[in-house]
């Protein structure tokens, strides 16, 4: 079985928080908060399936507190930071 | 009934991760004073979105004029930077009491509870001071938050002060922190809750490293841990009632009361605590199903004043 991208893995956890999304609005270049609609209560439940997805402890808190602009962050983003280990 | 203090049974993978988290600490420290206090804060850019705000629900609240519903936000910011002020304080005596109950040997552990302990005084000098200071609201006690941290004062209990302290409290503060920081936009807050919440996330990690699996606790000292636990989850949650504005603006205690609760049920704050926090437990090593259970049946009845 092909290990899934961090990508896919992201977008696979932010689908099973926030069941009212379609797999094609979790694009790439979306916005977590301003396009995906994810408050700080839907973070904390982010972190927790991040955490099954890539199998170690995630602290998402961490990575907003080192953006300028947190509500920027997009999908993208969000895995290349969890694939280099943040 | 409760355990010896021992040292805790970290492999050395985990020594060197809590050694690496203590050099983050100081690579990562920061100072209050150096943030831009000379500059003016506009009240209006600290009011809570109208859809976060709790007071929002409240029936009075939606026959406010425009501008009283900017003040009203605007306050209800300031009692929820108070709350986490109280709570910072409160936090550098149970860091203080975690560093005694710390495990013989666990030199590593110290020093990174030295480190928390450093910056829970600063979280709370820096929002004491932008509370006070800058917006003239006051801090005042907190009686729910006070009678928690007697409680665990009384227990003594290293794990326990670290699944109250760091998971269930620092965790709903951290999910606050991001709350806010996805939305303020005024400079010197917004600086200072992102410190803040970068050294609440350096905590948290701390946590998980150290937890171990408390299953094999007797079971009186397990009920007696969810007991503290269920009331850390309860003051967590009341701290964000914002009480304290409640008499200024004019509104009906026991109205109020009731349409803040309704607000955090339907914001998802309620099954936060009940699912995601008890998850979070679980995966920390301490069994939460029947902490679960008991969060489900009473926590919403007992924010109400029914029990």
């Amino acid at each position: 079985v092909k290990e899934r991208t961090a990508l896919e893995k992201v977008q696979g956890a932010i689908l099973a928080v926030k069941k009212t999304l379609s797999a094609r609005a979790v694009r790439p270049e979306a916005s977590l908060v301003k396009d995906l609609g994810i408050d700080s209560l839907k973070f904390a439940e982010l972190s927790l399936e991040l955490e099954d997805a890539f199998g170690r402890p995630i602290y998402l808190g961490d990575v907003l507190s080192e953006i300028e602009d947190p509500a920027t962050i997009t999908v993208a983003q969000l895995a290349e930071r969890l694939e280099r280990g943040e | 009934v409760k355990p010896e203090l021992e040292e805790a049974p970290m492999s050395s993978a985990d020594h060197s991760s809590v050694a690496a988290l203590v050099e983050r600490a100081g690579a990562k420290a920061w100072s209050p004073d150096a943030l831009p206090w000379d500059d003016e804060v506009d009240w209006s850019s600290v009011a809570v979105p109208e859809k976060s705000s709790i007071l929002a629900g409240v029936p009075a609240f939606r026959r406010m004029t425009a501008g009283e519903s900017v003040h009203a936000r605007q306050r209800e910011m300031a009692s929820h930077l108070a709350a986490l002020t109280i709570g910072e304080s409160k936090a550098v005596n149970l860091a203080a009491e975690t560093v005694l109950l710390c495990p013989e040997g666990a030199v590593e552990q110290r020093w990174f509870l030295g480190t928390l302990l450093a910056d829970e005084a600063k979280h709370e000098l820096g929002l004491r001071r932008f509370v006070e200071d800058k917006l003239g609201w006051r801090v005042r006690p907190h009686p729910v938050l006070d009678a928690l941290f007697a409680e665990l004062s009384r227990e003594r209990d290293f794990e326990l002060n670290l699944l109250a302290g760091q998971v269930v409290l620092e965790g709903a503060a951290a999910t606050l922190l991001n709350g806010m920081l996805l939305g303020v936009e005024q400079p010197l807050l917004r600086e200072l809750l992102r410190n803040i919440a970068r050294d609440e996330a350096r905590h948290i990690r701390f946590a998980h490293l150290v937890s171990t699996p408390i299953a094999d606790v007797a079971r009186v000292r397990r009920r007696r841990m969810e007991e503290v636990l269920f009331e850390a989850a309860h003051a967590a949650v009341a701290s964000l009632l914002p009480s304290d504005t409640w008499d200024e603006l004019g509104l009906d205690p026991a109205a109020a009361r009731a349409a803040s609760v309704d607000s955090l049920r339907a914001r998802g704050v309620i099954a936060f605590f009940t699912k995601i926090v008890v998850r979070e437990l679980g995966l920390r090593g301490f069994p939460a199903d029947d902490l679960g259970a008991t969060l489900e049946r009473n926590l919403e009845a007992r924010l109400r004043g029914h029990s």
